[in-house]
């Protein structure tokens, strides 16, 4: 059997998708820590498939790497941005959908895509409002939160944090905790405050139904509740809303063989 | 079989202008402003203008003109000028300013340390808000630290195009007014005189040369496109800083010449063109060869932009008084100067003309005139042309504010939307 | 007592802005101080400036996905207050900056304009002091008086005009004294702002009586204050809670240079004429030569010579320049007129901030630190 890959180095996290060619069937997936060195995560990526799967090296006939460390990827065969990637993907699980967000360590990407799961048009967080993901670890370990608890300290009665710039939103939380602020409204308000900046990336290319969230941050119930509300729709967040990206890229690697 | 999007870096995907008198010309432009100033005997007065001041008058009074903001730019260019904008952040100004005005106000402040030994000291200053606010306050700043004299040109902006407004009457005839003022100016503070006659002279050099420039950017309609981007951002500096001067003719009657063989012989800019995009805003300086062969590689060129546009302008030269008008006219309808209206009509256009494929804005966290609004304009263009584009976050010579991979990922983001579209 | 009522009132107007312009119909909504407010008030319209204290629900998409994040905080307050209220007039200021130049523009291509909307766009100059621009403002103002006539279908006179500015000469006046009050320590700074505040937004014969009843009030009171003495400078920066959140400073600023502070009371407009075409030329000599300039305006010196004579009028000990992120023209003032100030060794500091004070904290702290430093600890 044929199979193709699809892996995506993100800035925290590095997945990879195996697919089955002719079935498009997705035959194992794997997420690890990014690392420091990319080339070698990259590489163990694929040795974990193949440990899981027990097929052949020479069995994978395509790869397309995306993500930000996609050139690292050695053995890719080709590269394509993390925003195709995202469209492919979640056209493939949510044929419906017409806005993507995704919300990752380093980048917010706000997505549009037709019923083909084109790209039409993206919009994405300017430099100095970047590492959304990275801002919730850093606040989760100032309050002294595991990240994955997070969301369930969030409290409705939040207290507000406005600044957009990443860097100023943490020294304004510093400044609620001397203020002596409850430490839930505090996780709240920080939820509160990556919706409102993920709505307004999206309030750019504008809102059209189905809605889907993808990426590490996605696991966050609080941070979709929070998006429910802002955006008068209920965004649909998949099973594994971290491996969506390589998934796409292992779809375009499917629809290059078909080529071949 | 299987196609590899990164080519071999090594190899070159673009074809060499062989023109070169502009770039000799700008560097014995510089070593000339370093040492005629010095000879007592020549009196040769030297002023700092912004890129949109009104310069024919101060050539016309054999004035030497210099660009703090071209200064700048080959500052960043040489990739001095994130130290020269430290010290000028190190000095008490802040990092949230125009980088072209922190890059010069740190050689200002620091001359010994910077690239040619900062520029000839001035003996006035002429500013002029047609291409933002931030000048007048930079120029003020050059004013007060050196105590010497500044004119601020002040040509209020022309709103509501959309509507079909003009230039009102009286701003108009304060704008003209101001050019009286200007002369007046230059004489009391440089002792240096200009006549009705030096001036129609200067001025018909300058409208020549603009000409000549002007249909180089025309040229560059022809498929394949005979000049890219960085071309143009190259070959402008005459444009810009020597401005009716002979020269500057010279000059562009030997790029045109080039342009016109490169169209005949259907050579371009790159040698395999595929895709044709637009620019917004001023280059990325420090970045300019990496970003605009790195594409050409994938076969993206740029036949048209907004920046070297902006110096396309002429007038009457018949006579003086006419000259005058349209000279005031000219220089408060600059593009920076009319509204946002303007800006989607004129790129949309320019995508029409120049059979574009799409256009990309850079978003110059440093040129907040430049800038403010584009989320707004990418969005009407799109709707007016159906063509996609795409922001991409730098800065003109602060590589502090460019993360190099954000920008691949949107710019190959816009290019796979583009390639998917014509499949 | 009477300061607490009118506190409660302004708050209230404040906390409900929506409602305090659907009472007010004829509220005319401008950003800057050199609008000719003595023609707003001819017509009839309460002129009413866009103050960072005011509170309202972003119902709508927010100014981050319009704005990139570097762009002039104060203005993106603005456009956010104009797509979030229902602003029947406004007059929008040109040729002031590089972030208000295109704010129309900007509102116009995000559908954001309300029906009806009646605006007009004051194209002013930027140079001031000299002939020319004085010339031009007035002629500009004649098109603002015309572009009136034919939004509200009357005439205007010069009684009308004349009443109207010797209104605002009078509200200048006691906003003027108030504010020497304060250096006599009748007043806190907080309540000049407060009143202040009070003074942009109702209309102007009511201001006067409310100003007047304070004075009355404060004549006795009197407090002695042993905090250093600072002025605070600076052009746009306009909310004013940051007395009430900074107490130290409260105490510590005898002298404000702010664009809405005295920089709109220092100037008086000669109305001695019934010729309309003589008092427009009066009140552009007002604005454009009289009024101290801001920072975007080219008027070389005339900053740096109004404040260093109040820091000597005051006997301050020290300068505090404060401004918006992202302003280019105040960043670049501040840098200019601290180097005046540096040359005679008189201390600074310099905050940045934003139009909702997010950095309180922050700022406090630098506010007590140098007050420590130039006081006697």
């Amino acid at each position: 059997m044929k199979y193709c890959l699809g892996v995506d180095i993100g800035s925290i996290s590095a997945k990879a998708v195996l697919m089955e060619v002719d079935s498009k069937k997705i035959s194992s997936w794997t997420v690890l820590p990014t690392g420091f060195d990319t080339k070698k995560t990259a590489n163990t990526l694929v040795e974990n498939l193949i440990e899981k799967t027990g097929i052949k090296i020479d069995d994978i006939v395509y790869t397309v790497s995306t993500g930000y460390s996609r050139k690292n990827v050695e053995f890719s065969t080709q590269q394509v941005t993390e925003l195709s990637c995202q469209a492919k993907g979640i056209n493939h699980l949510f044929p419906n959908a017409r806005t993507v967000i995704d919300i990752g360590g380093q980048d917010s990407k706000a997505i549009r895509i037709d019923e083909n799961g084109s790209l039409l048009d993206f919009e994405m967080n300017d430099k100095c409002s970047a590492g959304t993901g990275r801002f919730l670890e850093v606040m989760a370990r100032s309050l002294e939160i595991p990240l994955e608890m997070m969301a369930s300290h969030s409290s409705d009665d939040f207290v507000s944090i406005s600044s957009t710039c990443t860097v100023f939103a943490e020294s304004e939380v510093v400044s609620r905790i001397a203020q002596g602020a409850n430490r839930d409204s505090i996780v709240g308000g920080i939820h509160q405050s990556i919706a409102t900046k993920v709505k307004a990336l999206v309030d750019r290319i504008g809102v059209k139904p189905d809605v889907v969230i993808t990426g590490g941050v996605a696991k966050n119930q609080a941070v979709v509740d929070a998006l429910e509300e802002k955006l008068e729709y209920k965004p649909i967040v998949p099973d594994e809303p971290q491996i969506t990206g390589a998934l796409g890229a292992a779809i375009i690697a499917a629809g290059k063989i078909g080529n071949i | 079989m299987i196609e590899k999007i990164d080519r071999d870096p090594t190899e070159r995907a673009y074809n060499k202008l062989k023109s070169n008198s502009y770039k000799k010309y700008t560097i014995s432009y510089y070593r000339n402003s370093k040492i005629l100033p010095k000879i007592p005997l020549l009196n040769k007065k030297v002023a700092w203008v912004t890129s949109g001041a009104p310069v024919e008058i101060l050539v016309a009074a054999g004035i030497m003109p210099l660009y703090p903001e071209n200064y700048a730019a080959i500052v960043g260019g040489s990739k001095q000028s994130v130290d020269a904008c430290i010290i000028a952040e190190n000095d008490g100004y802040s990092n949230e300013l125009c980088s072209y005005a922190r890059c010069h106000l740190g050689t200002v402040i620091n001359p010994s340390g910077s690239l040619m030994g900062g520029l000839s000291k001035p003996d006035i200053i002429v500013s002029c808000n047609n291409i933002c606010g931030t000048v007048l306050k930079w120029f003020q700043s050059i004013s007060e630290y050196y105590d010497i004299p500044h004119f601020h040109f002040d040509t209020p902006p022309i709103v509501d195009t959309k509507l079909g407004k003009t230039q009102e009457n009286h701003v108009f005839h304060y704008v003209r007014d101001q050019l009286d003022d200007y002369i007046e100016f230059i004489k009391t503070h440089t002792g240096k005189r200009v006549t009705e006659k030096k001036i129609m002279k200067v001025l018909r050099l300058a409208n020549k040369a603009t000409l000549l420039w002007g249909e180089i950017l025309d040229s560059c309609k022809a498929t394949p496109t005979p000049l890219n981007c960085p071309d143009r951002f190259i070959t402008m500096a005459p444009i810009v800083a020597q401005r009716g001067m002979k020269k500057t003719i010279t000059v562009y009657e030997e790029l045109l010449e080039e342009v016109h063989q490169r169209v005949d012989s259907k050579t371009g800019a790159i040698k395999n063109e595929k895709i044709r995009l637009l620019w917004d805003n001023i280059a990325i300086w420090f970045y300019l060869y990496p970003f605009f062969n790195k594409l050409a590689q994938r076969g993206v060129v740029f036949p048209v932009d907004t920046y070297t546009h902006a110096w396309n302008m002429t007038g009457s030269v018949d006579n003086y008084e006419d000259a005058m008008n349209d000279y005031a006219k000219m220089y408060s309808h600059v593009y920076l100067n009319q509204d946002l209206s303007y800006r989607v009509e004129l790129i949309s256009k320019f995508i029409k003309e120049y059979e574009l494929d799409g256009f990309v804005l850079h978003s110059n966290k440093a040129c907040k005139r430049y800038s403010m609004g584009m989320l707004s304009y990418k969005k009407a263009i799109t709707e007016k042309t159906g063509v996609p584009g795409v922001i991409i976050d730098g800065d003109m010579v602060d590589s502090r504010n460019f993360s190099e991979e954000q920008t691949w990922t949107r710019i190959e983001s816009l290019i796979e939307m583009i390639e998917a579209r014509k499949s | 007592m009477i300061f607490q009522k009118l506190t409660s009132e302004i708050d209230t107007a404040l906390n409900n802005f929506d409602e305090y312009l659907e009472e007010n119909n004829n509220a005319m909504m401008y950003f800057t101080a050199d609008i000719p407010l003595e023609i707003i008030s001819a017509f009839n319209f309460i002129p009413i400036r866009i103050p960072s204290e005011i509170e309202f629900n972003s119902k709508n998409k927010s100014t981050n996905a319009i704005f990139q994040p570097f762009i002039c905080s104060k203005s993106r307050q603005m456009l956010d207050f104009l797509i979030n209220n229902n602003i029947k007039h406004a007059i929008f200021s040109e040729n002031h900056c590089d972030s208000l130049q295109n704010l129309y523009d900007v509102l116009r291509l995000n559908e954001s304009i309300p029906n009806n909307f009646q605006y007009f766009r004051f194209l002013l100059p930027v140079n001031r002091g000299g002939k020319a621009e004085t010339k031009y403002y007035q002629k500009e103002i004649k098109r603002l008086v015309t572009w009136f006539e034919k939004t509200t279908g009357e005439k205007l006179t010069s009684d009308k005009l004349k009443s109207s500015i010797t209104l605002h000469n009078t509200k200048r006046k006691l906003l003027n004294t108030i504010s020497d009050m304060v250096l006599e320590g009748k007043i806190q700074n907080n309540e000049l702002f407060k009143l202040k505040l009070g003074s942009d937004m109702f209309p102007v014969q009511k201001s006067i009586d409310l100003l007047n009843s304070i004075i009355d009030d404060r004549q006795t009171i009197k407090e002695s204050n042993p905090s250093p003495k600072v002025i605070l400078s600076g052009s746009m920066f306009d909310n004013f809670e940051i007395f009430e959140k900074i107490p130290v400073l409260n105490n510590a600023v005898a002298f404000n240079d702010l664009t809405f502070g005295s920089r709109s009371t220092t100037f008086e407009i000669n109305n001695q004429s019934d010729d309309l075409d003589t008092i427009l030329e009066n009140i552009s000599k007002a604005y454009i030569k009289d009024r101290i300039s801001d920072s975007v305006h080219f008027y070389p010196n005339q900053r740096r010579d109004y404040l260093l004579s109040n820091f000597e009028r005051t006997k301050a000990k020290g300068v505090i320049f404060i401004y918006y992120s992202f302003c280019d023209p105040d960043a670049f003032e501040t840098r200019n007129l601290s180097r005046h100030l540096e040359k005679r060794d008189i201390p600074i500091l310099t905050l940045v901030t934003d139009p909702k004070l997010t950095n309180i904290e922050q700022l406090a702290t630098r506010v007590e630190a140098f007050l420590e430093r130039i006081g006697d600890l």
